[in-house]
C-alpha cells in the first residue's frame, strides 16, 4: 500500500493497524519501560504500575486511529506523557479499576499550544536513554557477536585497542573498522527513533 | 608500517557505510592499525564526540544503577564478552593503574600516587577500586580509592564518585570514615583513606553468627554517633548495610564506609526519577518507593541492620528483588527473637520503631537514638544501679492524636468551606495564608471537646468526596482540592511543633 507523499513512514504510522504484532512489539519495547518507570517515580507499587502501564498502551491503542499530521498540534510525545500522567493521578484518586472507562477523553485530548507544556524534562531524558537501550540491543543482534565485542570492549569499557584486538584475533585495524561501524550505525538508529515521534498530531473525532 | 598519504575520506566513508565492498578494504585496515591520525577521522565521520559521549553516558548510567525490571536482561546481554559476578576486571584495573602511577620505590610495589605507594588491590566498593597504599610522608598504611576503568571516561559517574568524597570528607566524626585528600591524576579521581584492620559486620556476622547483646547496642550506638554527625551537615547517607561498616579491630571501633549514595538534602538528585538507588534489603519503604527521603530512612536501614546483627538473618528477605520491596513497603517484620530468643524486649522494641513503616513513627533523629541506647548500656553495664530505658510508644498512640486530628480537621474545614462555596459561586478562590488560619483555628479549637471535632471530621470526608465527584464532572481544572488537602497536610505536619 503506498502511503501519501507527505506522510512519512514510521512507527507511529505502522502501530494505526492494531495486527501490526512488529510495530506494537517494538513500539512498546521503548515505551511500556518509560511508562512503567514515571509510574513508579510517582509513588506506585509494582503491580499497580504494571496494569496501569497496560491501561495506557491500551488507551493509546484506542485513540492512535484518529490521529492525523498536523503542524498545530503536539508531538506524540507529549501526547503520551499528558495520557500517563492523568491515569497515574486518577489512579491515586479512584483505584485502578475502569481507569479506561473513566479516562478523561475530553482534556487529556486537547493540547497546549506551547509543546513545553505537554512534554517534561524528566520525560525526555527517560525517552532518550530508553531509546539508546533498545536501539543498542537491536544493532547487537543486526551484527556478528565479534563485531559487537570490538566496539562494546573499546567505546564501552575503554580497554585498550592492542588487548582487545589479540582477545579477538582481530587487528588494530579491523576493530576501529567494527567499532566506527557499529557507532554509526547506533547513531543512525537512534536518530530514526528519535525523530518518529517529534512529528506534530491532533486528535481528529471526525476521522472513521 | 608508515605512510604520509593517509586514507581519502570517500574511502573512509564507505568502510563506514558498508554498502559498496571497498576494494582495498585489507589495506586500509593495515595502515589504520598504525595511524592515528585517521583512526580519529574514523571515528569522526561516524559519529561527533559528543554523541559518543551522550551514548556512552547514558548507557554507563544504566550500567550504575540497580535495573529491577529483570525481564529486560539488556545489561547482561549488552556486556556479554564481560564475565557476569566480574565487578572489575584485574587486567583493566593495572592498566589504568599503569597508565597513572610513577614507578615504585620498590620492586614488589605496584606503582606511586601522590605520595603514597601502592602495594595492592584490596578489591571493589561501591564505583570505585580499592587499593592498599602506604603513605611515605606521614608512614602509614593507607587505603586508596579510585574510580572503575569503565567508568573513568564517563563524566556523570565522575561527579558522583568526587561528591562520595565531598560526602564523606565533610563530616569528621570517629565512627564515619576519614578522608585525607581528594586527588586527580590524568583525569582519574582518587582519594585516601585510613586503612581499617579489620573485616565488615557483614563478614563478621556471615563468620560468628548473631552477636552478644552488649555488643549490638554498642555499634547502635556508635553507628547512630557517626549518622548523627552526617545527618547535621544535612547529609543522608542512603545505604547503610553491613558492608559498610568496617570493624577496626585495633580500636574497638565502627566506621561507616562508602558514602557513594549519600545526598545532601539540598543538592539536585542525580538519579533520574525511576532509578532506585541503593541495596535491596536494607532500604526503607519510602526509598523503594522512590519517595522523598530524610535522615529517619537512615534509621529504618540501621534498624534493619540491628535486626541482622541479632537474628543472623535480615528482616525483609524474598527471592526476587520485587518480592524484597513489596515486603519492605507492605509487610510487617517478624518479630527478632523469633530467630534469637536472648534478644531482650528492650532490644526488640528499638528495633521494631526503627523498622516502624511510617518514619513519623520511628525514632526522630539520630541523636534520640543515640542517647537511648547510651543509657541502655548504661543498664546493661549496672543494672541494679540504673533501670531500663523505656522505649517511647508510636506517636499514633499519643494524646497528641486526637489533638492532630481535630485541628487537621479545622484546618481542611477552614480552606474547604470556602472552597466549596466559590465552587458554587463559579468564583475564583485566591489562596488565604495559612499561618493566619493556623492561629485562629488554634485559638478556636483547642479548647474544644475532641469529640466533637471527631464526628466533625467524618462529616468533612464525606462531604469531600461528594465535592470530589462533583469537581470531576463539572471542573476542567480536576485534582486542584486533592492536591490542595495534600499540600495542607505537609504543611500541617511541619506546624506540629507548635502542639504540646
Amino acid at each position: 500500500m503506498k502511503l501519501p507523499a507527505d506522510t512519512r513512514y514510521s512507527l507511529i504510522e505502522k502501530i494505526k493497524n492494531p495486527r501490526d504484532a512488529e510495530a506494537w512489539h517494538e513500539f512498546a519495547s521503548i515505551y511500556q519501560p518509560l511508562i512503567f518507570k514515571i509510574c513508579c517515580s510517582r509513588g506506585m507499587q509494582h503491580a499497580d504500575a504494571t496494569d496501569v502501564t497496560q491501561d495506557v498502551l491500551a488507551r493509546i491503542a484506542q485513540a492512535i486511529e484518529q490521529f492525523r499530521y498536523d503542524q498545530s498540534g503536539a508531538t506524540f510525545r507529549g501526547w503520551l506523557y499528558r495520557i500517563t500522567r492523568n491515569m497515574v493521578a486518577d489512579f491515586f484518586r479512584k483505584g485502578k479499576k475502569d481507569l479506561l472507562q473513566h479516562a478523561d477523553r475530553t482534556t487529556e485530548l486537547r493540547f497546549d499550544k506551547d509543546p513545553a507544556r505537554d512534554e517534561c524534562r524528566e520525560f525526555q531524558i527517560e525517552f532518550q536513554r530508553q531509546v539508546f537501550t533498545v536501539v543498542a540491543r537491536q544493532v547487537q543482534n543486526q551484527v556478528k557477536p565479534q563485531t559487537w565485542a570490538a566496539f562494546w570492549e573499546t567505546e564501552m569499557e575503554n580497554r585498550h585497542v592492542e588487548s582487545v584486538a589479540s582477545e579477538l584475533e582481530m587487528t588494530p585495524g579491523a576493530i576501529y573498522v567494527a567499532r566506527s561501524r557499529v557507532i554509526a550505525r547506533l547513531r543512525k538508529e537512534v536518530q530514526k527513533r528519535l525523530s518518529e515521534t517529534d512529528q506534530f498530531f491532533v486528535h481528529d473525532e471526525s476521522m472513521p | 608500517m608508515k605512510q604520509n598519504i593517509h586514507i581519502p575520506e570517500q574511502d573512509l566513508q564507505r568502510v563506514i557505510d558498508e554498502n559498496a565492498p571497498v576494494a582495498n578494504q585489507a589495506e586500509i585496515e593495515t595502515h589504520i592499525s598504525d595511524c592515528e591520525i585517521c583512526q580519529n577521522r574514523l571515528l569522526a565521520l561516524a559519529a561527533d564526540p559528543s554523541w559518543r559521549s551522550q551514548f556512552i553516558e547514558n548507557m554507563s548510567d544504566n550500567l550504575l544503577h540497580t535495573d529491577l525490571d529483570r525481564s529486560d536482561h539488556t545489561l547482561d546481554e549488552l556486556g556479554k564478552t564481560k564475565n557476569k559476578g566480574d565487578e572489575y576486571d584485574l587486567e583493566t584495573v593495572s592498566r589504568m593503574l599503569e597508565e597513572i602511577m610513577l614507578p615504585p620505590t620498590h620492586p614488589e610495589m605496584l606503582g606511586c600516587l601522590g605520595r603514597n605507594e601502592i602495594e595492592s588491590i584490596i578489591g571493589c566498593g561501591g564505583m570505585g577500586v580499592v587499593l592498599r597504599g602506604y603513605d611515605r610522608d606521614l608512614q602509614r598504611p593507607v587505603a586508596v580509592k579510585m574510580i572503575l576503568p569503565r567508568l573513568s571516561k564517563n563524566g556523570t559517574a565522575k561527579q558522583r564518585f568526587a561528591r562520595e568524597a565531598r560526602a564523606a570528607a565533610a563530616v569528621l566524626h570517629p565512627n564515619v570514615i576519614a578522608i585525607h585528600g581528594i586527588e586527580e591524576t590524568d583525569g582519574i579521581p582518587w582519594f585516601v583513606m585510613p586503612l581499617v584492620m579489620g573485616s565488615s559486620l557483614g563478614e563478621l556476622v556471615r563468620e560468628q553468627g548473631p552477636l552478644p547483646e552488649k555488643e549490638i547496642v554498642r555499634i547502635g550506638m556508635q553507628i547512630a554517633s557517626g549518622l548523627a554527625a552526617a545527618h547535621s551537615q544535612g547529609l543522608v547517607h542512603r545505604d547503610i548495610k553491613p558492608e559498610n561498616i568496617l570493624v577496626d579491630n585495633r580500636v574497638n571501633r565502627v566506621v561507616i564506609t562508602d558514602f557513594g549514595l549519600a545526598r545532601r538534602e539540598s543538592e539536585e538528585p542525580m538519579t533520574q526519577t525511576g532509578y532506585l538507588a541503593g541495596t535491596l534489603n536494607y532500604m526503607s519503604p519510602e526509598q523503594t518507593r522512590g519517595l522523598d527521603i530524610d535522615a529517619r530512612s537512615d534509621l529504618f536501614s540501621l534498624g534493619s541492620l540491628l535486626y541482622f546483627l541479632a537474628a543472623g538473618v535480615v528482616p525483609f528477605q524474598s527471592e526476587s528483588p520485587m518480592g524484597v520491596l513489596h515486603l519492605i513497603s507492605q509487610e510487617q517484620h517478624a518479630d527478632v527473637r523469633t530467630h534469637n530468643p536472648d534478644v531482650s524486649k528492650t532490644l526488640a522494641n528499638v528495633i521494631d520503631r526503627l523498622l516502624e513503616k511510617d518514619p513519623d513513627d520511628r525514632f526522630q533523629s539520630a541523636v534520640d537514638l543515640e542517647t537511648f541506647l547510651a543509657e541502655y548500656i548504661a543498664h546493661l553495664h549496672h543494672p541494679t544501679q540504673k533501670s531500663a530505658p523505656v522505649v517511647p510508644t508510636r506517636r499514633s498512640k499519643n494524646r497528641t492524636f486526637a489533638i492532630t486530628t481535630f485541628v487537621l480537621a479545622g484546618l481542611v474545614l477552614a480552606v474547604c468551606i470556602p472552597l466549596f462555596w466559590n465552587w458554587w459561586s463559579g468564583g475564583q478562590t485566591g489562596p488565604v495564608p495559612l499561618e493566619t488560619q493556623w492561629t485562629d483555628i488554634k485559638q478556636q479549637y483547642q479548647l474544644s471537646d475532641p469529640d466533637a471535632f471527631q464526628s466533625e471530621f467524618s462529616q468533612l470526608r464525606s462531604q469531600i468526596s461528594t465535592l470530589d465527584q462533583m469537581e470531576t464532572q463539572q471542573m476542567p481544572e480536576s485534582r486542584s482540592l486533592s492536591t490542595q488537602i495534600d499540600e495542607l497536610q505537609r504543611e500541617f505536619n511541619r506546624f506540629e511543633k507548635y502542639l504540646d
